[in-house]
C-alpha cells in the first residue's frame, strides 16, 4: 500500500520532471523566435557612454591640456580653452558671474581676471598668471562634414562627450530675453506685480511691489517702455536694475531669462525631464556648427575637436535635446586679439550701466 | 513610462511662445509595453534585395576601441549622409507637421508616422530637403503601431522620378549596438536648415518598437532611421525622458501591411485621450442609425441633433448602424468638424458637428 503510493508519487515526480523538460524547450524556443528582443545595450555602450568615450582617449590626449574647468562664485560654470601660452583663456561669457577660478588638466588652480567680453558671440577672454601653457591648435581652413565625429575634451583622459556634426554652418536668430516679472504702469516707473519662478528677477531678489526706475542706465517711464527696452538684450545678458522698495532705492543685477522657460512650470519641468538642462544663452549667434553631442551647459565654453585632435570650434551652447552649438574656429580666432586689446571692454553692470557690448544684430 | 509624441501641432508656430507651448499640447501617456501587441510576423513584402557590400568589422564590435575604428565609422557615416538628408522630407497635414522619407520615386511613396497624418485621404504638403514643395495625399495608417503612408501627387515642375529614394531594410537582422543614423526636422521645418543628422546605436529591439540613442524631439515624428547600409530600418515615433529614450517604429510595420497601407486602410487603436465623440445613443435601422437620445452638452446636442433623427451619412461615409457609426467617428480627431446627414420628418438635412474628446 505504502510502497504503491510511494511508487505513484515517484512516477508523478518523474512525470512532472518530464513536463518541465518539455516546457523549458518551449520557452527557449519562444525566446529564440524573438531573437535578441530581450537584449539591451548597457549605458556604458551608448554613443556617449564610458566605453565608447574611452576609444577617443588618443584623440583628446593633447586637446585636454588646452582645456580648463572654470568656476564662478564657487560654482562649476563652464569649460575654457587656453589660447595664449601666457595665461589667456577663452570661454562662454554668460556662464561667468562673480569671481572666476580655473583648474588646468594638471590639477593646478588659478584665480582669473575677466579681460574682455563679446556679447555677440557670447565669448569672454580671461587671464591667469601662468606661463608656457599648451595652446589650442585651431583647424579653421575648412568646416567639418555632416556626420563627422566631434569630440568635446574635458580635463580627464576620456572626453566629456562625443557626437557628430548635424547641420552645416548657419546663423541662429536671437530670441529676446526677459527679466521675468509681470509689470504694470505706475508713477515714475514700472510696478512689479509678480516675479516669475526660476527667473533672473527671482534670482536677483526682486519682489512684487518693487517699482522699477531704471534698467541699464535707461530711465523707465512705463511698463511697455521697460519691455521694449529689455527686448534688445539676450537671455544670459546681465542688466543693472534700480528699484524703489519702501522708499529706499536698491540696485540688483538681473540675468535675463529665455521667455520659453517661463511660460509655465510644466514646460520647464518637461524640459528638465526630456533631456536635461539647457544653456541660459542659446540663441543669437552669427554662425554656429550644430552637433548632436549631449552636453551639460557647464560643459560648454571649451574647444570641440575632430578625430585629428584639431579644434574646429568652441562649444557655445546646449540648445535643446537634439542640439548643441559650436562657434566655428575661423570666427573664434580673430576675436582673441580683439579681446586682448580690450576692443570689447569688459562689461560691469554696476559701473558702466550703458556700456553693453551685447548686440542682437545678426548680419555678418 | 511617459512618452511624448514627436509632432508639431500648428503650422503657424513661428513665434517662440507658441513653439514652446506646442510641446506639452501633445503630451500623451503611453504604456510602452501594452502598446506592443503580440502579432505574428507575416511575410515581408516590399523588401529590397540585400546589398552585397559587406560592412567592415568595426560595425560588429560591441564598442569601437581604437582610433582606426572611429575613423572607419566616420567614413561610413559621412558616405551615407547625402542620401539620408536628400530623401528626408517635411510632412504637413492640416495643423500637424512632422517628417517623412521617400522610399519609392515611381509611385511617390513616403513613409511617416500615423500620428503625423491622422487620417487617410487628406491633403499633405511635402517639403523636400532643399525647400522645394510638393503636394501629397495621405494613404493608409496603422494607428496602433503609428505607421502612416503618404503618396506624392504628380507635379508640373518637379519630376518625382528624379527624387532621391532610399530602400527599406531587413529589420530581422537589426541588433542592439548597431550604429544608426537619424534624420528629420526637429522643432519643425526651418527654411535654410537641411534635415538634421544624428548618430546613435540601437539600444534595444522589440517586435514593434526600436529604441536608439539618436536624440529626437517634436517635429522629428515620421522621419527615418537608417542602418549603415543606408536602408530605412525605422520611423521616428516618440520619446521618453532620457536622451537615450528615442523610439522608432520598425520598418516591418510598413512591409507587413504594405497592401493595406497602399489601399488607404485605417486601423489600430488610437492612443489614450485621442478618441473623438459625437454624443448620441442609437439603434440600427433600415436607412442608417436611428438616434434614441442625445447626451447633454455633447457635440450632437449642440449641433441640434434630436431623438428619432436617422443618421445616414457622416462626411463621405454611409452610416449603417450605431456600432458602425462609432467606428466612423473614431477615424476623426477631437475638435474636427464633420458633416452629418440625417433624415428628420422624411426630409434629408445636413448638420455641421464639431467632435469632442471622449475623456
Amino acid at each position: 500500500m505504502n510502497q504503491d503510493q510511494n511508487n505513484r508519487k515517484k512516477e508523478s515526480i518523474n512525470f512532472r520532471f518530464l513536463l518541465a523538460l518539455l516546457v523549458i524547450p518551449v520557452f527557449v524556443g519562444g525566446l529564440g523566435s524573438v531573437g535578441y528582443a530581450w537584449e539591451q545595450l548597457r549605458p556604458s555602450q551608448l554613443t556617449s557612454g564610458s566605453q565608447i568615450r574611452k576609444a577617443f582617449r588618443s584623440v583628446v590626449s593633447t586637446p585636454r591640456s588646452w582645456t580648463v574647468r572654470i568656476r564662478s562664485n564657487g560654482k562649476e560654470a563652464c569649460l575654457g580653452a587656453i589660447v595664449g601660452p601666457d595665461g589667456w583663456i577663452l570661454t562662454k561669457a554668460s556662464q561667468l558671474n562673480g569671481e572666476v577660478t580655473c583648474e588646468l588638466s594638471t590639477s593646478e588652480r588659478y584665480e582669473a581676471e575677466i579681460v574682455g567680453v563679446d556679447g555677440k558671440l557670447d565669448l569672454a577672454l580671461i587671464k591667469i598668471k601662468a606661463n608656457n601653457l599648451p595652446t589650442v591648435r585651431w583647424q579653421s581652413a575648412s568646416d567639418p562634414k555632416v556626420g563627422q565625429w566631434l569630440v568635446t575634451p574635458g580635463l580627464s583622459m576620456s572626453p566629456v562627450s562625443v557626437g557628430v556634426l548635424s547641420v552645416p554652418r548657419r546663423a541662429i536668430k536671437p530670441a529676446p530675453g526677459v527679466l521675468g516679472v509681470r509689470i504694470d504702469d505706475a508713477e515714475g516707473g514700472a510696478l512689479v506685480k509678480q516675479v516669475m519662478r526660476e527667473s533672473g528677477a527671482e534670482e536677483a531678489g526682486l519682489q512684487a511691489g518693487d517699482l522699477i526706475l531704471n534698467v541699464a542706465g535707461e530711465n523707465i517711464k512705463s511698463a511697455s517702455a521697460l519691455s521694449s527696452f529689455v527686448q534688445k538684450y539676450l537671455p544670459g545678458d546681465r542688466l543693472l536694475v534700480k528699484v524703489l522698495r519702501e522708499n529706499e532705492e536698491l540696485t540688483a543685477v538681473v540675468v535675463l531669462t529665455d521667455p520659453q522657460m517661463l511660460i509655465y512650470d510644466r514646460l520647464r519641468e518637461m524640459q528638465k525631464k526630456m533631456g536635461g538642462a539647457l544653456s541660459r544663452r542659446k540663441t543669437g549667434f552669427t554662425e554656429v556648427l550644430q552637433h548632436d553631442t549631449v552636453l551639460r551647459p557647464e560643459d560648454c565654453g571649451g574647444v570641440i575637436v575632430d578625430l585629428k585632435g584639431q579644434a574646429i570650434g568652441l562649444n557655445i551652447a546646449r540648445a535643446g535635446r537634439t542640439k548643441s552649438f559650436a562657434i566655428p574656429a575661423n570666427r573664434v580666432v580673430p576675436m582673441i586679439e580683439k579681446l586682448k586689446q580690450k576692443k570689447y571692454a569688459p562689461y560691469n553692470p554696476l559701473k558702466d550701466a550703458k556700456e553693453q557690448t551685447v548686440s542682437t544684430d545678426t548680419s555678418s | 513610462m511617459r512618452l511624448n509624441r514627436l509632432i508639431i501641432p500648428g503650422e503657424t508656430t513661428r513665434t517662440h511662445l507658441s513653439h514652446a507651448l506646442s510641446c506639452p499640447m501633445v503630451l500623451f501617456v503611453l504604456l510602452l509595453v501594452s502598446r506592443i501587441s503580440a502579432e505574428e510576423v507575416k511575410t515581408l513584402k516590399p523588401i529590397t534585395p540585400a546589398t552585397p557590400a559587406a560592412l567592415s568589422e568595426v560595425f560588429f564590435k560591441t564598442v569601437p576601441d581604437s582610433l582606426e575604428d572611429l575613423q572607419e565609422i566616420e567614413q561610413k557615416v559621412i558616405s551615407l549622409t547625402n542620401s539620408a538628408i536628400h530623401s528626408t522630407v517635411s510632412v504637413r497635414v492640416g495643423d500637424a507637421q512632422g517628417s517623412g522619407v521617400i522610399i519609392d520615386n515611381k509611385a511617390g511613396y513616403i513613409l511617416t508616422a500615423a500620428h503625423v497624418i491622422g487620417l487617410a485621404q487628406k491633403n499633405a504638403t511635402i517639403i523636400l530637403h532643399d525647400g522645394r514643395t510638393l503636394k501629397g495625399r495621405t494613404m493608409g495608417l496603422n494607428r496602433g503601431l503609428d505607421a502612416g503612408l503618404v503618396k506624392l501627387i504628380e507635379d508640373d515642375e518637379i519630376d518625382i522620378t528624379k527624387l532621391p529614394a532610399v530602400p527599406m531594410g531587413d529589420i530581422s537582422k537589426l541588433e542592439p549596438g548597431e550604429w544608426v543614423l537619424a534624420t528629420g526636422h526637429p522643432n519643425g521645418y526651418q527654411p535654410g536648415r537641411a534635415p538634421v543628422v544624428r548618430l546613435g546605436r540601437v539600444v534595444t529591439r522589440k517586435k514593434h518598437l526600436l529604441q536608439t540613442d539618436c536624440t529626437l524631439i517634436g517635429g522629428d515624428s515620421g522621419g527615418p532611421l537608417f542602418n549603415m547600409k543606408g536602408e530605412v530600418v525605422g520611423i521616428h515615433s516618440r520619446i521618453g525622458p532620457s536622451t537615450s529614450w528615442n523610439f522608432h517604429i520598425p520598418v516591418s510595420a510598413f512591409q507587413n501591411d504594405w497592401e493595406k497601407l497602399v489601399s488607404g486602410d485605417m486601423w489600430g487603436a488610437k492612443p489614450l485621450g485621442q478618441n473623438a465623440v459625437l454624443g448620441v445613443n442609437g439603434v440600427d435601422s433600415e436607412q442608417g442609425c436611428k438616434v434614441t437620445g442625445v447626451t447633454r452638452g455633447f457635440p450632437a446636442e449642440i449641433a441640434g441633433l434630436k431623438a428619432e433623427d436617422i443618421i445616414i451619412q457622416l462626411n463621405n461615409q454611409k452610416i449603417t448602424g450605431i456600432e458602425q457609426l462609432a467606428e466612423v467617428v473614431q477615424q476623426y480627431k477631437p475638435g474636427q468638424t464633420v458633416q452629418v446627414k440625417l433624415i428628420r420628418n422624411k426630409k434629408t438635412i445636413s448638420l455641421e458637428v464639431q467632435l469632442a474628446a471622449r475623456d
